[in-house]
């Protein structure tokens, strides 16, 4: 029995090594000076840790206005998403209509195709025939088209899980459409309503490919900020650690706060 | 108030789910509405509530065409099988939700009337729990509350009992009947697929098998006098015993004979009045027996001490026998071919493949002709 334990707990810290190896790296390397990233041997921990490239990479090279970009276009775009996604989901479970059952298809195939192929297309909707380049409101529209098929799905299996004669006891008193969604289902399900936004959250705060081509200076997103920091004077590699710091909080507050929920929802999300 | 079903049919893709039914339910009474699971019982009740629209028919209450009114104008209050609980609510709101819901009332006259509902259904010490904490029992309770709270005109109860457990079932049966009997004012529908619920709950029955309403009428009589075979296999428990056998008239006595249990019977044409049409000839009929009116002696001596005349006696074989609440079920061979059960009043042990009597009384038995089904004797028959 106690030999199972150790063995376990052997098992779990080689696991937590793999994974957390690289963001203590990233942790340590945004604390360290140009010569100490480059010594040889290298250090495990940073000899005369700073903050100064927090600083540097937060104003000199506008990380503070690429993160506030971030946070604003992942905030509004998950809500967006969440919402629509709320009502359609509603629809398909409660509603009788033509083509209902290929429409769930439909969502989900937008997903099975590399999004690369689709940047042609977008880059010309919203930069040419929008007007929207490098502007903050074309990502928070596009990032529905990957993020509302994935809260549908989410959302859609909760619904389908509240028994049909809750909405009909509801019918009785007179409650409309909306309010049997907003007041009956949504706080039954508010743990996967909560994880769908925090997933789209991760999702739009966390794209790369298309903010890359979207943006150029005012829009520009931390993550394609970080790409900037390979210039041609060289690499500045504390600053970008920093500023990688910064862009992962957002996940890890995530993961630690909502954990049980992400667990519950996602398997909810399993058929 | 009297509420009407005219012609009223209702189709899911190509299955007729209710078939061309018209009734007419009064208030004050309760009328119970029993089938088998899939009759149609659930649909009926949702067309009664407007949460289905009939595809054919109209639906009347107190004069009024409310076939297309919105459920909530319809003053009704609908207990589901389901219960229909809200999970994320306590049993305190769950039961305060119709009337929060209509904004009619004030905050102190929900709290009265929750209050009360709760007193009279014993859920007051529960009224701060959530559904889930509750037994099914208790989740079934909060249901009905919810019901009684508010004011409505028609109640309508869609198999309440069916998913509690067989004590609390029987239990909630009586205690059922005397809340019920308080809304005296109201048009009260019970659905059940339990023939001993219905005689139990119900003034009236109508019998809905696979969307077609047989008959209807007042519980007793019906329990008594089924229209015709269907109603009685499935309107009788346990199950009426069934044997083919044929009929004729000869000489001012009937003769029954009933080959699958080796017994011929003559009836006086005094005892059992028949019409006169199936004089003529030989009739194919079905005979029913139920198995309260069938008697088990273990040895011929008992049989003889019994000293009850004008009994038919059929030698059998125990097969097995079951429990039914504080009744025996007991299932003899008669032959090869047939079997016959007995309900015994009481609850013994049974010794399994024994040498039995099953006596009946050849007055207590259905008849019903073969060809059309109909009922043409009953002991309760008035003519």
């Amino acid at each position: 029995m106690r030999m199972k334990t150790i063995i376990n707990i052997v098992i779990i810290a080689i696991i937590a090594l793999i994974t957390l190896f690289p963001l203590y790296w990233l942790i340590i390397t945004s604390l360290k000076s140009y010569t100490e990233i480059y010594a040889n041997p290298p250090y495990l921990y940073p000899p005369n840790p700073t903050l100064q490239y927090y600083i540097e990479a937060l104003y000199k090279f506008y990380g503070l206005k690429y993160l506030t970009n971030s946070l604003v276009i992942a905030v509004t775009n998950a809500a967006i998403s969440t919402l629509a996604s709320l009502l359609a989901a509603y629809a398909v479970s409660r509603f009788n209509f033509r083509g209902k059952d290929n429409l769930f298809f439909t969502f989900v195939s937008m997903r099975m195709a590399p999004p690369a192929i689709f940047a042609v297309a977008y880059y010309y909707i919203f930069c040419r025939t929008l007007g929207l380049r490098d502007n903050i409101l074309a990502l928070i529209i596009l990032y529905n088209v990957f993020n509302i098929p994935i809260a549908i799905w989410l959302l859609l299996s909760a619904l389908e899980a509240i028994p049909k004669d809750l909405d009909a006891v509801a019918q009785l008193e007179g409650l409309s459409h909306f309010k049997i969604l907003f007041r009956i289902h949504v706080p039954i399900i508010k743990g996967t309503v909560a994880v769908s936004y925090l997933l789209t959250f991760l999702n739009a705060f966390n794209e790369y490919l298309f903010a890359s081509f979207i943006t150029s200076t005012e829009a520009r997103t931390i993550t394609t900020a970080l790409q900037g920091m390979i210039t041609v004077a060289g690499v500045y590699w504390s600053q970008m650690a920093a500023l990688g710091v910064l862009s992962a909080l957002p996940g890890i507050i995530i993961a630690v706060i909502a954990r049980r929920y992400l667990v519950t929802g996602l398997t909810m999300g399993m058929v | 108030m009297k509420l009407e079903l005219l012609h009223v049919s209702k189709y899911y893709r190509n299955i007729k789910a209710l078939n061309n039914i018209s009734i007419e339910f009064e208030s004050g009474k309760i009328t119970t509405i029993f089938g088998p699971a899939g009759s149609g019982k659930t649909t009926l009740l949702k067309i009664i509530a407007g949460l289905e629209k009939p595809d054919n028919g109209k639906v009347i209450f107190g004069g009024r065409d409310i076939t297309f009114l919105p459920p909530h104008q319809r003053e009704v209050a609908f207990v589901f099988q389901t219960y229909g609980l809200f999970p994320h609510l306590t049993v305190y709101d769950n039961i305060a939700f119709p009337l929060k819901v209509s904004k009619k009332y004030s905050q102190s006259e929900i709290d009265r009337r929750v209050k009360e509902v709760a007193e009279m259904l014993k859920i007051s010490d529960v009224l701060q729990k959530y559904p889930a904490q509750l037994s099914g029992g208790q989740r079934q309770r909060v249901a009905i509350a919810r019901a009684l709270v508010k004011d409505s005109k028609i109640l309508l109860l869609d198999e309440p009992l069916t998913n509690l457990d067989y004590k609390i079932r029987e239990s909630m049966r009586g205690e059922l009947r005397k809340i019920l009997a308080r809304s005296s004012d109201k048009v009260v529908i019970y659905t059940t697929p339990d023939p001993i619920e219905a005689l139990s709950i119900g003034d009236y029955v109508g019998i809905l098998i696979f969307g077609n309403l047989l008959q209807f009428g007042e519980t007793m009589s019906i329990y008594n006098n089924p229209r015709n075979i269907t109603v009685a296999q499935f309107f009788s428990y346990p199950p009426m015993n069934m044997f083919s056998g044929s009929l004729y008239y000869e000489n001012g006595s009937w003769i029954l004979s009933i080959p699958e249990i080796n017994t011929s019977i003559k009836l006086s044409e005094k005892v059992i009045r028949l019409d006169t049409s199936f004089k003529t000839k030989s009739v194919d009929v079905v005979v029913g027996i139920k198995p309260r009116d069938l008697t088990l002696y273990f040895s011929s001596e008992e049989y003889e001490k019994s000293k009850r005349n004008g009994l038919i006696a059929l030698n059998g074989i125990v097969i097995t026998s079951e429990v039914l609440g504080s009744e025996t079920l007991v299932h003899v061979r008669i032959n090869e071919k047939s079997r016959i059960s007995i309900l015994i009043p009481e609850l013994r042990p049974i010794e399994l493949e024994v040498p039995v009597i099953v006596a009946f009384n050849p007055l207590n038995i259905y008849i019903f002709d073969k060809k059309s089904g109909d009922l043409m004797y009953s002991p309760y028959q008035e003519f």
